[in-house]
């Protein structure tokens, strides 16, 4: 790997890592937006970054776009599968249950 | 006597898929026809921008009949489209984030935000690349996409979370924006980590703006007075139009003096001269034609953002003559509309071993004098060769009439064995 690669990918990793930082304290996520994070990667993936993969070759934007995608995906499903729901958002959950009348939720 | 409990009904997919594509694939599909004209258009050359933009125009008929149909069947208050407004609003600021965030790197690390304006502008109006009404427009189309990406996170997620905003706009478009502009717009330009990492700064704050504001409408919104509101209006507003003002005046104060000052630096540098061994007796029929090349360069240089380019040459106007022993043997007269440009180049791959080709330009000039007079090159081929040139120089902004002239001893070679086996046998 080159080491324009090299330094591309590992200042965008750490930029990245730093940004989800920050969203750490955010409770579980709702399941379709678990599944709208992990859809829209991939989805992009074969429509906007193959055809640049054809025709230029893999290069060090489209690492920084794999990059991208899979830090979406795997935080996403590391938050969905783990992160705890905080007491408040379960008890509206049980809330929503019993009565299907749902309500616009923003982040506390 | 024993029950039969019933098995779990499995949910039902398809179902579940449609009334997702109801409530908020259509209506995020009708709202990112902006960012698709831009990717589309400009970015990956499938189709005109101007032709996309008529999708935009399209889903901008089609949306309101869209909430229309869908506040009126809908019995989900929580579907997008009962908040589009608020969605709408919230998403302005949040745009304008995007570049208001890179102001500070402007100053720091040389982050120059509005130069893709120039080409928003340009692909939707055909206007002047250095423009200020360019420049306006290109910035409108800009806070338009950005409107349409923070409005779609709106309407694609149902909780605003800080987790789910990053991952959207500060983690996934940033990466599909590396990906874009490194490979399919930035003609010319260095894109170094720093650059890219600017970006997802920028999305980063884009991402911070979209959740602060429906905190900021739920819980300070209604516990502001009147006068408080009309300030967070007001702030609001500024926030919106900070971008296009400081790049229209980056531009008055900065961009234009500096490009005009590389365009000078350019044109100076720029010469004419003969290609030593390059003038040809090309015939020898009734009249002699003869060719000599003249050479234009260096013609490569960095614009104000710091864009490879070439500097371009028109109406060019070639006249001389060719000289022997105090006779003149030929007269020369040759027009070029311009010369091959690198400029107009749409990818950035090869783009720069395309200017080092260019940097040096051939001008091939034709000549034409009586046969008899070329006969006299069998005994002694040395020539002079003498011309003057006109031709307009074309820079980053500035245009400048130039006049080259040029006197000098050159050998005269033939074409082709045919021009030399004529003079052979007119030959006495």
């Amino acid at each position: 790997m080159s080491s324009d690669l090299l330094d591309q990918i590992g200042v965008m990793a750490l930029v990245f890592a730093v940004a989800i930082a920050v969203g750490l304290a955010s409770r579980r996520m709702e399941r379709s937006d678990y599944l709208t994070l992990v859809a829209i990667p991939l989805i992009a993936f074969p429509l906007a970054i193959v055809p640049g993969i054809i025709a230029f070759g893999f290069d060090k934007n489209t690492a920084t776009y794999v990059l991208g995608a899979l830090t979406v995906v795997t935080t996403a499903t590391l938050n969905y599968r783990f992160q705890p729901r905080t007491r408040e958002a379960g008890e509206q959950a049980a809330v929503r249950s019993a009565a299907p009348v749902p309500t616009v939720v923003e982040e506390a | 006597m024993a029950t039969a409990i019933p098995a779990a009904r499995p949910p039902d997919v398809v179902a579940s898929f449609r009334q997702w594509v109801l409530e908020r694939g259509v209506l995020y599909a009708l709202t990112q026809t902006p960012i698709l004209a831009i990717i589309g258009g400009v970015f990956y050359h499938v189709l005109p921008y101007t032709y996309l933009a008529l999708a935009m125009l399209t889903s901008l008929v089609l949306l309101p009949i869209w909430i229309t149909y869908r506040k009126r069947v809908s019995t989900n208050p929580d579907e997008p489209v009962h908040h589009l407004y608020k969605y709408a609003l919230w998403a302005l600021p949040a745009a304008a984030m995007f570049t208001v965030s890179r102001i500070p790197l402007h100053y720091t690390i040389g982050i120059i935000y509005w130069h893709p304006w120039y080409d928003f502008g340009n692909a939707l109006t055909g206007g002047s690349l250095s423009s200020p009404v360019t420049l306006f427009i290109g910035g409108g189309l800009n806070l338009l996409q950005g409107w349409a990406m923070g409005t779609g996170f709106y309407i694609l997620f149902k909780r605003f979370s800080l987790m789910n905003v990053i991952l959207y706009i500060a983690v996934w478009i940033s990466s599909l924006y590396s990906f874009d502009f490194g490979d399919y717009s930035r003609v010319g330009m260095n894109s170094p980590p720093y650059w890219h990492a600017s970006m997802a700064w920028a999305h980063f704050w884009m991402a911070i703006t979209l959740w602060f504001m429906p905190r900021f409408n739920r819980v300070s919104w209604p516990s502001l007075s009147l006068n408080g509101r009309a300030g967070a209006v007001g702030v609001g507003v500024v926030i919106v139009l900070i971008p296009t003002v400081f790049a229209q005046y980056r531009s008055a104060t900065w961009e234009v003096p500096l490009q005009n000052k590389i365009d000078t630096a350019a044109f100076q540098k720029a010469s004419l001269v003969t290609v030593p061994d390059s003038a040809k007796l090309l015939s020898a029929g009734q009249d002699a034609t003869y060719s000599f090349s003249l050479r234009f360069g260096p013609r490569d240089y960095h614009n104000w953002f710091k864009q490879l380019r070439t500097l371009d040459a028109s109406s060019i106007q070639v006249t001389g003559r060719l000289w022997q022993n105090g006779q003149i043997i030929a007269w020369c007269n040759t027009r070029v509309d311009s010369l091959p440009t690198a400029n107009t180049a749409v990818l950035p791959q090869g783009f720069a071993a395309t200017v080092a080709k260019l940097k040096f330009t051939d001008i091939a000039v034709g000549c034409s004098g009586p046969a008899a007079q070329a006969q006299s090159l069998r005994g002694s081929p040395q020539i002079t060769v003498d011309w003057t040139a006109q031709m307009t120089l074309v820079g980053g902004r500035q245009q400048q009439a130039r006049q080259f002239t040029g006197n000098q001893t050159v050998l005269m070679s033939f074409a082709s064995p045919g021009a030399a086996r004529t003079l052979d046998a007119r030959t006495p």
